[in-house]
């Protein structure tokens, strides 16, 4: 494919890593330092509810799960500031001349550069945790504080959020709760993650600060818009319903098939500010496909 | 190797033209000296021919490919030398091991001459390097990079009273009949011996495109007592008389002052005609 040379893009993902390892591994180390504060204080100092549990080992498991739940949001939180950072080569104008100007393909460079903060980003923080919970286990060796290595709850708890999945399948009734938590579930991950992109291809400068503030204005005006609609209808919309098992695929399908074509128009428009990126600041216009 | 066709370019819809109708042909085998004043869009005609910037009306080619798509082809045979740049923080070897392979005609033999030229050890750290070292490396690095079309903006800045030498040095050398080398500069006598032609912006617009030969040709730039002013396009008073351009109506050959030329041409923007007419173009040059 004329458009994407996989020699060539492993030459740019290698130049990437390389020469910006410092920065990644600064990130990295944050997070890691992060997720041992926060294991030690949840299984070191933070005993403080440790005479509301009949034995010690009811206490451990829940403080494991305690520790999982948490890490799993800073996962999250985390893999968010990453995507949010993806064109962070472009913030400023000597940086966008040297990559712009790199011979390689636009697809080459925007591939690489999702690649990079996201699963790249990604797989780094999975190891920061497990890095960080081995350093907790081996601090705390000698203590009588002793907790078993977080691995085996974090699969747990994964388990536990697949079998709510399944379990929402099985129901024979189906209302829009269920609907709202597969959603939740399911769609939020992705759909976040790209809209973090599009956020990032926006702004040059602050795009975390600057996405999510972007997002709250969206959401209060989605939601100011909906009550004003339901106050117009005077309260007679109801969307409290129950759907049966043999059309709730149906509905299903359409919501996750909603949520993927918003996923898509994000990476699009993504790859399309990236593509027609200028080293002065953005023109709206631009994204118009021009006849020049 | 490079046409620009009718280019208007300007940085908003409520900001006016920093480029209006512009045209102009850039040929292998020259280098090519971009002067104006500040604020006349040197840097940003630069940019355009990068692909860097779009122009709102107009074409711009680079072997017929437009330079605003950034194709890959056209990226491997362009390089620009910014004024500001960053280099990441590692060694000379390392950025030349992970930048150089999507340069296909890399020459590392060139490298090494020039980083010699320049007095810069190869075993460098590009994080630990001043301003200028950092300059003259990253000079060294794009002169080898091999593509057809280098251009550089203000080049000199930054770089001591012997590198500017150095510099026009190793331009000299890594030039070739397929390369052509645009330099946008304000400080024209660190590069009046390197050009052979030269493009001078003024007011959005080129006011002057002729070859160094042709500017020769048409005028003697010399220093004559005040009195003395039959003939005189252009005087300036300097410390040892007046600095003149005047018409070069014997053929005579007399080192070009760019400085003055620049200066004429934005007092007198009829010179430009002059020097473009081809009314000397058969004189016999006495030297």
């Amino acid at each position: 494919m004329k458009n994407f040379s996989l020699q060539r893009f492993t030459l740019l993902l290698r130049r990437d890593l390389f020469e910006n390892w410092k920065s990644h591994f600064k990130y990295i180390g944050l997070f890691y330092i992060a997720i041992l504060i926060l294991e030690m204080f949840i299984l070191w100092i933070d005993t403080s509810d440790f005479l509301e549990y009949s034995n010690r080992s009811h206490f451990v498991d829940a403080q494991l799960r305690q520790t999982c739940d948490i890490t799993s949001c800073l996962f999250y939180l985390w893999a968010i500031v990453g995507t949010s950072y993806t064109f962070c080569c472009l913030n400023t104008q000597a940086k966008r001349t040297g990559h712009l100007m790199l011979p390689a393909t636009k697809c080459e460079k925007f591939v690489s550069n999702v690649l990079i903060y996201s699963i790249i980003w990604w797989v780094g923080s999975i190891i920061a945790i497990f890095a960080a919970d081995l350093t907790r286990y081996i601090l705390l060796l000698p203590t009588e504080e002793h907790y078993p290595l977080i691995g085996k709850h974090m699969s747990e708890h994964l388990g536990r959020c697949c079998s709510n999945i399944y379990q929402l399948f099985a129901q024979t009734t189906w209302n829009i709760k269920d609907l709202s938590k597969i959603l939740f579930l399911v769609l939020l991950f992705p759909w976040t993650g790209s809209t973090f992109l599009l956020g990032s291809s926006i702004f040059r400068k602050r795009p975390l600060i600057l996405t999510v503030l972007s997002l709250c204005i969206a959401w209060g005006l989605f939601f100011s818009l909906s009550a004003f609609i339901v106050d117009i209808c005077g309260n007679t919309l109801s969307i409290e319903y129950n759907l049966n098992k043999a059309e709730a695929p149906l509905y299903i399908f359409i919501l996750i098939f909603i949520f993927l074509i918003l996923c898509f128009v994000n990476i699009f428009l993504s790859y399309r500010i990236f593509g027609r990126t200028q080293i002065i600041g953005h023109r709206w216009w631009e994204l118009r496909k021009s006849k020049r | 190797m490079i046409e620009a066709k009718e280019i208007i370019f300007s940085y908003g819809r409520h900001c006016p033209n920093v480029l209006q109708n512009l045209s102009m042909q850039l040929e292998p085998g020259r280098i090519y000296g971009l002067l104006g004043k500040n604020g006349t869009g040197k840097s940003t005609l630069l940019y355009l021919i990068a692909g860097l910037l779009f122009p709102q009306k107009g074409t711009l080619t680079f072997e017929g490919r437009k330079t605003r798509l950034r194709s890959i082809e056209t990226l491997q045979d362009i390089f620009l030398v910014p004024e500001e740049f960053e280099l990441p923080d590692i060694t000379l070897s390392q950025y030349v091991k992970l930048n150089a392979p999507f340069y296909p005609k890399f020459d590392h033999t060139l490298l090494a001459e020039c980083l010699r030229e320049f007095n810069l050890p190869e075993a460098l750290h590009l994080g630990r390097l001043s301003m200028g070292q950092r300059k003259k490396a990253f000079l060294s690095f794009a002169l080898a990079t091999g593509t057809r079309l280098l251009l550089m903006d203000e080049p000199t800045n930054g770089l001591d009273i012997p590198s500017k030498s150095q510099f026009r040095s190793v331009v000299a050398r890594s030039m070739s009949d397929e390369r052509s080398i645009v330099i946008s500069t304000h400080q024209v006598r660190d590069v009046d011996m390197l050009i052979d032609h030269i493009l001078m912006l003024d007011g959005n617009a080129l006011r002057l495109d002729a070859s160094t030969a042709d500017v020769c040709r048409n005028l003697n730039f010399e220093m004559r007592t005040p009195g003395e002013a039959d003939g005189v396009i252009y005087a300036e008073p300097t410390l040892s008389g007046m600095a003149c351009v005047c018409r070069n109506t014997q053929g005579k050959d007399t080192q070009l002052n760019l400085e003055l030329l620049f200066n004429a041409i934005i007092n007198r923007p009829d010179l430009a005609e002059i020097i473009c007419s081809d009314e000397n173009r058969n004189t016999p040059h006495l030297t």
